[in-house]
């Protein structure tokens, strides 16, 4: 229910003074209606004779001109705007004062039976009324997509509860999959997966980076792999022979044998002790010769090395560049390849 | 088979096919030296022997000049080295030293630079230590002749035209 305040404050405007010269009006019409009511009875009998004198005929009675005026008169008053426009000025605010004096909801519910009358509407024909395509066609879509703030939408929907509520297991349930495996050519798939070029983009080393080879190789039980081994079968198989031919056992030999020191394994086991005094002294001599020269260098200030060597190489070396004697490994590197040599005895 | 055990020791193998020093030459001409002495007392023993031999009872040791002895040992000294020399390049000093006489190219010397050689060996022994002064270790009789003592500990000869250096 409104409040009688908030009905009148939504009046329509109308000014007071045209309130007031409504009652005005009113008032004298009322006034003028009574006049012209007392007048008329008194004015009733002459106005019969004026109107059909006895005199003249019947068609010449002023009362026929009256009425044709009236007639003119009646017309005019329904063709005329004048009344439309007296109503059009004099409803409206009658119309509204009285809409505003009455609760039309109110009216509404207590007087309409709103369920009779919603029991007598054929939606179904409304529909059928309906033009819905070409309602359809007049709604600009594009433009009803572009107002639409999909991201505002988005934030506003609580993905996680949704997931929540969602019971995979039960969907799973209902899933046939072995009618979609069944469905699936697997064939046209693989034929059309390019396979090289996945390939291309794996990162194998990244990926061998991460596997854990000592793991792997604790987990592997290398005694029962050997165990499933047939040894013999696999010797049998191996061609001794060709692998013998491919090795260059005389060089092999060569670098065993110089890298035994074989002349020391002799002497000692021969226990010459000539030829053991005969190399310690000859070792002596040269280191003797070695400082002497430095010796001798130094004095006379001499900056380059002397040159020992009886081609006379550029490149060769000098023995005060000489590493010391008792170096095995460093004489190595200074030795050039040896040559080759007839077999001879070893004694120095 | 065509390979081969070298039977020098791994210390003394950079020094192979180099020029010797002073000590080691030097000590090499001693033992030849000595050896010409010892020599030279052995063959006068043996003349003394024939000698007592040919007439016990009037038999004296023989005393032969100064000059005579020295003739004979400078005789038997230069024919003891260019004998060597032009033959395996080193006496028995250069022997038991690991020394070896070679030409400049490492070759075989030749006989008249061997017989040279020792000549001014037994003329002028002190040129042996030019040898300190040089800055390639040669001797005065190495520079005349164009010779050149290497470290060679190896007993094999040289072969007659070609030299070698390296061991």
């Amino acid at each position: 229910m409104r409040e009688p305040d908030q009905a009148t404050s939504s009046k329509p405007a109308v000014p007071v003074a045209v309130d007031a010269a409504l009652g005005v009006a009113v008032l004298t019409t009322r006034a003028a209606i009574s006049v012209m009511r007392g007048f008329a009875r008194l004015a009733a009998p002459v106005g019969r004779v004026v109107m059909h004198p006895p005199i003249l005929n019947e068609r010449l009675h002023p009362v026929r001109v009256v009425e044709a005026l009236a007639n003119r008169g009646h017309e005019a008053r329904r063709s005329s705007g004048d009344l439309d426009r007296i109503i059009a000025a004099v409803v409206p605010p009658v119309v509204n004062e009285v809409l505003d004096s009455l609760d039309l909801t109110e009216l509404v519910l207590e007087r309409v039976d709103i369920d009779a009358l919603v029991s007598t509407v054929d939606v179904e024909a409304i529909i059928d009324r309906v033009d819905i395509a070409a309602i359809v066609e007049k709604i600009d879509i594009d433009a009803i997509a572009k107002s639409i703030d999909l991201d505002a939408i988005v934030d506003k929907i609580d993905v996680d509860a949704i997931v929540r509520r969602v019971d995979v297991d039960a969907i799973v349930a209902q899933v046939d999959i072995d009618a979609i495996a069944r469905r699936i050519d697997v064939d046209s798939i693989a034929d059309k997966i390019d396979i090289d070029a996945i390939v291309r983009r794996v990162d194998v080393d990244a990926i061998v980076a991460q596997v854990d080879i000592d793991a792997i190789a604790r987990r592997i039980d290398v005694d029962a792999i050997v165990d499933k081994l047939d040894i013999d079968a696999i010797v049998d198989r191996v061609d001794i022979d060709a692998i013998v031919r491919r090795i260059d056992l005389v060089s092999l030999a060569e670098e065993i044998v110089n890298g035994i020191d074989l002349p020391e394994i002799i002497r000692e086991s021969t226990g010459s002790m000539a030829s053991e005094v005969v190399r310690d002294v000859r070792m002596q001599s040269i280191d003797a010769d070695v400082a002497i020269a430095r010796i001798v260098d130094r004095i006379l200030r001499r900056r380059r090395a002397r040159r020992t060597e009886i081609l006379g190489k550029s490149d060769s070396i000098g023995r005060a560049d000489l590493p010391e004697p008792t170096d095995p490994a460093q004489m190595e590197t200074l030795l050039s390849p040896p040559q080759e040599r007839p077999k001879q005895e070893l004694r120095p | 088979m065509s390979t081969h055990v070298d039977p020098i020791p791994h210390e003394a193998r950079p020094y192979q096919g180099r020029r010797a020093g002073l000590i080691t030459r030097t000590v090499a001409a001693a033992i030849d030296l000595g050896l010409v002495i010892i020599a030279m007392g052995v063959g006068y023993l043996g003349i003394c022997a024939f000698l007592f031999l040919l007439n016990p009872r009037n038999f004296t040791f023989p005393t032969p000049s100064l000059s005579l002895v020295s003739a004979i040992g400078y005789a038997a000294f230069v024919l003891y080295l260019a004998v060597n020399w032009m033959g395996t390049g080193r006496t028995y000093g250069n022997h038991i030293m690991g020394l070896r006489v070679v030409r400049g190219d490492g070759g075989r010397v030749h006989p008249l630079a061997a017989f040279a050689r020792a000549v001014l060996y037994a003329i002028l022994p002190i040129g042996l230590f030019w040898v300190l002064v040089s800055g390639q270790n040669r001797s005065l009789q190495d520079l005349l002749v164009r010779t050149s003592v290497i470290y060679d500990w190896d007993m094999r000869p040289l072969p007659p035209s070609s030299g070698r250096t390296q061991t």
